[in-house]
């Protein structure tokens, strides 16, 4: 009986062990989720909003190159993949509002940030309460990743946990991605109005 | 004839022993074996069993249940004391976090015409310019731009720095805010400069809105916003 009794005790702590460990690695992961952005969701067309910003996507662009019109030579930014620019509006629902940590997500659940390319940046500010501004994203992705891709856009602060994001279905599925992929120019130029 | 130097006396002839019984003697032997015959010991040296160390098998296993018992009543009170404990901890050090990265506002309202002091300064707001246009180039559809005209007279050095510092909000009552730019000269110690602060805010509320300054202080126990919200 006392062996059984000590043999019990030790597969418990053994068992107790091996959960701690588990839950050791386990707590940042569900730390971070439980913190995550709290994203109100809507498609392209519809104002998608939370009580610090709202959002409206009233086209999305895809092109293979980007020119852009100096005043003595006219520069054109070819992609290996597709830019896929997105023009939308903003309005702050609270206080100044200024929008950060924007991500263009796939199905593939792939996430691409801003394009990096200083030629071909997007156009935001500083947006007011009750006042709709315009804004742009340039985003940069592979070919096979524009059907399903959703835009994301939060607050700019450097730490984002539970703040307010918005996640807009930008409305281009399968049949739609071929044909904007199949009609995208080279010589696309950024709007700024 | 062999000789045994402990003995002092001449060994007897007897057959060859193994050598490693031809130890020396004990010269403490006589501590551990007492000569003294047992109607001579000291009676102080007779000692009597304990008569509780004999204790029975159910004894023991009663003052062993026992302890175990008043150990797992000491485990569980400090589960109780500590569990709790732990999480008050938690909550107040992310309360400190929180309030570091959102610091409390403090704000005193200033009737309309009066003088209010914020940060070794003496401000106060002199009303609505009513001159300039209603709207510019970049004024937002369904806005209005307003400007208005403040007065500020720093008491001291300090006063010129925290001046330059201050930031400058247009509210209504529902707790909207919108950006106010300052323009106007750098602020003296000891004189009164005359500035204003602009914005665009919706037609509807340009009657009602309000200006607050606000200057954020730092110390070692964290920050805070001090402000000023002018009537008018």
């Amino acid at each position: 009986m006392s062996t059984l009794v000590r043999a019990v005790s030790w597969l418990v702590a053994v068992a107790l062990m091996a959960a701690a460990m588990w839950l050791h690695g386990a707590k940042p992961r569900q730390d971070s989720k439980l913190l995550d952005p709290i994203a109100s969701r809507g498609r392209v067309g519809t104002v998608v909003g939370n009580r610090v910003f709202s959002v409206q996507v009233d086209r999305v662009d895809v092109a293979a190159a980007i020119v852009k019109d100096d005043i003595l030579k006219r520069t054109t930014v070819p992609s290996p993949g597709l830019f896929v620019i997105v023009y939308l509006r903003i309005r702050s629902n609270q206080k100044p509002f200024m929008p950060g940590h924007a991500r263009l997500t796939t199905r593939g659940g792939l996430s691409y940030d801003e394009s990096g390319r200083p030629d071909v940046s997007g156009r935001t500010s500083n947006y007011e309460p009750m006042f709709w501004a315009p804004a742009s994203y340039v985003f940069e992705i592979p070919k096979d990743r524009l059907a399903g891709t959703r835009l994301i856009l939060g607050e700019s602060s450097l730490l984002n946990q539970l703040s307010a994001e918005v996640d807009v279905d930008l409305g281009i599925d399968a049949r739609k991605a071929a044909d904007l992929i199949g009609r995208a120019p080279h010589d696309y130029v950024l709007k700024t109005t | 004839m062999t000789f045994d130097p402990y003995d002092q006396r001449p060994a007897r002839s007897r057959a060859p022993r193994d050598p490693y019984e031809r130890t020396v003697r004990d010269s403490y032997e006589h501590t551990v074996r007492d000569p003294r015959p047992p109607g001579t010991r000291d009676p102080l040296e007779d000692t009597v069993p304990d008569v509780l160390q004999p204790m029975g098998e159910e004894v023991a296993a009663s003052r062993a249940k026992g302890g175990r018992r008043g150990r797992r009543l000491i485990e569980a009170a400090a589960l109780l004391v500590l569990a709790p404990g732990l999480l008050v901890v938690q909550w107040v050090d992310d309360s400190h976090q929180a309030a570091n990265m959102q610091p409390p506002e403090r704000g005193t309202t200033v009737r309309r015409g009066q003088t209010g002091v914020l940060g070794h300064a003496q401000w106060r707001l002199l009303g609505r310019d009513t001159t300039v246009p209603a709207r510019s180039s970049t004024t937002p559809a369904g806005a209005v731009h307003i400007k208005l005209i403040l007065q500020v007279r720093p008491l001291d050095a300090q006063g010129v720095k925290n001046a330059k510092t201050t930031g400058y909000r247009l509210r209504d009552g529902a707790g909207h805010e919108w950006t106010g730019v300052p323009i106007g000269p750098d602020p003296v110690a000891g004189r009164t400069t005359q500035m204003a602060v602009t914005s665009d805010v919706p037609a509807a509320l340009v009657n009602s809105v309000l200006l607050a300054i606000w200057q954020k202080s730092t110390t070692e126990t964290g920050s805070s916003l001090h402000g000023l919200v002018f009537a008018h």
